[in-house]
C-alpha cells in the first residue's frame, strides 16, 4: 500500500494551488494585521495610562506644598498663547521660596527652590505638559500685604503621552482647587526668603 | 490499521470546514475587539479622574470661604446658607456687604429646578459657569450642598458638613463621585 501512496502521480491543478495560497495569504495578512493593531492599541494605552497617573503625581505634590504655603503670586514668564499665568510663586511651610512653571518649550513642569536654582522637573520624561495655569485668589502683591480673601489656587493641567502615535492630541485635562491653610498673612516674618 | 488509515480517503465535509472556521474567526476577533475597547475604558477613568478632582474643588472652595469668614471676625456660616449650590473657582467671600447666615454669597447659585453643566473654556481650559461667550458645556455636573448639624448646648450651628458631588454620563451609564467634609466653627460663643 505505501508503494501505491508513493506511486501516486495524482498532485493539485495550478488553479487549485492558486486559490489555496491565496485564500492563506489573504486570512494571514488580515490575522497579522489585527495583531499589530492591538499591540499598537495596548502601547498606547500604557502610554495614556502613565500620563494619567503622572499627572495625579503632580497635582498632588503642588497641593501638598500649597496646602500649607502662603504668600502665593502668580506671573506669566513665558506662556505663548496660553491665556492664563503659567507660574506660580510661594513661600512654603519651611519658609523657602518655590517656584511651579510650565516650561512651554520642553513641555514639562518646573519646581523651582533655593537649592535647585534652575529648576527640576516633577513631570516624567514621556509625559508632556501641553498647559499649565493658575487662578489665585488672595494674591499677595508684596510681603507686607494682606490676602483679600481666603488664598485659593485653581491649577489646570492638560496631559499627554510625549511620543506616542494616534494619542499625542488625548488631552487629559484636569482642573482643581487647593486653599491654603495657613491664612492671612503675606509672609514669614523673619524667615530670609529664597529668591 | 495503519494500512486501514492510509487508505482511509473520507476526510472531513465542506460543512464541517466551514464550521470549524467560524468558531475560530469568531474567538480570534473576540479577543481583539477586547483588546480595542480597553482604549475606550481609557477614556472611562480618565472621566473618573477629573470628576474626582472637579468634587474636590467644590469642598475647597467653601473651605477657603470659611476661612475668610473667620478672618472677617462675622459668623461662620455668613454667606454659606443650608442649601445645594452651584459654584465655580471663582466664588467669592464677599467683603463689601455685610451677610448673615441666610443670603448666600453672590458666588453660590442655588440649584431649584435643573442642573447646568460646567463648561469648559477652549483657551484657559477652566470650568466654570460662565453662559456667554465660547466655552461649551462639559459633560460634568457638579453640586455643593451645605447642611449644619448642632453639637453645642446653647443651639449654635456649629458644624458645617460639606457635600460635593459630580454627576456624568458615558457608555457605562450614569456616573457620580461624592466627597463630604466637616467644617467646624473655630470661634464658637460657648454657653
Amino acid at each position: 500500500m505505501k508503494k501505491f501512496l508513493l506511486q501516486s502521480r495524482q498532485g493539485f491543478t495550478l488553479i487549485e494551488s492558486l486559490v489555496a495560497i491565496s485564500i492563506f495569504t489573504i486570512i494571514f495578512t488580515v490575522g497579522v494585521g489585527g495583531f499589530v493593531s492591538a499591540m499598537r492599541t495596548q502601547r498606547q494605552l500604557q502610554a495614556l495610562i502613565s500620563a494619567n497617573s503622572n499627572a495625579s503625581l503632580v497635582i498632588e505634590q503642588m497641593s501638598r506644598e500649597i496646602r500649607t504655603g502662603l504668600g502665593f503670586l502668580t506671573a506669566s514668564p513665558d506662556c505663548g498663547t496660553f491665556p492664563l499665568p503659567c507660574e506660580l510663586s510661594f513661600t512654603n511651610v519651611k519658609g523657602e521660596r518655590v517656584i511651579y512653571r510650565w516650561n512651554r518649550v520642553t513641555e514639562e513642569t518646573l519646581r523651582i527652590s533655593p537649592n535647585n536654582l534652575s529648576g527640576e522637573p516633577i513631570t516624567a520624561r514621556n509625559v508632556a505638559v501641553r498647559y499649565l495655569g493658575f487662578s489665585v485668589l488672595g494674591e499677595c502683591a508684596s510681603s507686607n500685604a494682606t490676602p483679600s480673601h481666603g488664598p485659593r489656587i485653581t491649577m489646570v493641567l492638560g496631559i499627554s503621552p510625549r511620543s506616542e502615535r494616534g494619542v499625542r492630541d488625548d488631552i487629559t485635562r484636569i482642573q482643581t482647587t487647593v486653599s491654603s491653610r495657613q491664612g492671612f498673612i503675606c509672609d514669614h516674618p523673619g524667615i530670609e526668603v529664597g529668591l | 490499521m495503519a494500512e486501514n488509515s492510509y487508505r482511509n480517503r473520507s476526510g472531513q465535509t465542506i460543512m464541517e470546514m466551514v464550521v470549524a472556521l467560524s468558531v475560530l474567526t469568531v474567538g480570534f476577533l473576540g479577543i481583539l475587539t477586547l483588546i480595542n475597547t480597553s482604549l475606550g475604558l481609557n477614556r472611562v477613568v480618565s472621566d473618573n479622574y477629573r470628576a474626582t478632582y472637579l468634587a474636590a474643588e467644590g469642598i475647597e472652595i467653601i473651605k477657603s470661604l470659611v476661612a475668610t469668614n473667620e478672618e472677617k471676625n462675622i459668623p461662620f456660616c455668613a454667606g454659606i446658607p443650608e442649601g445645594t449650590y452651584e459654584l465655580d473657582y471663582r466664588a467669592r467671600a464677599d467683603t463689601t456687604t455685610e451677610y448673615d447666615c441666610v443670603t448666600p454669597y453672590p458666588g453660590l447659585t442655588p440649584i431649584f429646578m435643573s442642573d447646568t453643566p460646567l463648561r469648559l473654556h477652549p483657551d484657559t481650559n477652566l470650568y466654570d459657569y460662565v453662559q456667554a461667550g465660547v466655552s461649551e458645556p462639559s459633560n460634568f455636573y457638579r453640586r455643593v450642598k451645605i447642611s449644619y448639624q448642632t453639637t453645642l448646648l446653647n443651639g449654635e450651628r456649629d458644624k458645617m458638613v460639606v457635600e460635593s458631588f459630580v454627576a456624568w454620563k458615558d457608555k457605562t451609564g450614569d456616573n457620580e463621585i461624592s466627597l463630604a467634609t466637616y467644617i467646624f466653627n473655630s470661634k464658637p460663643r460657648l454657653p
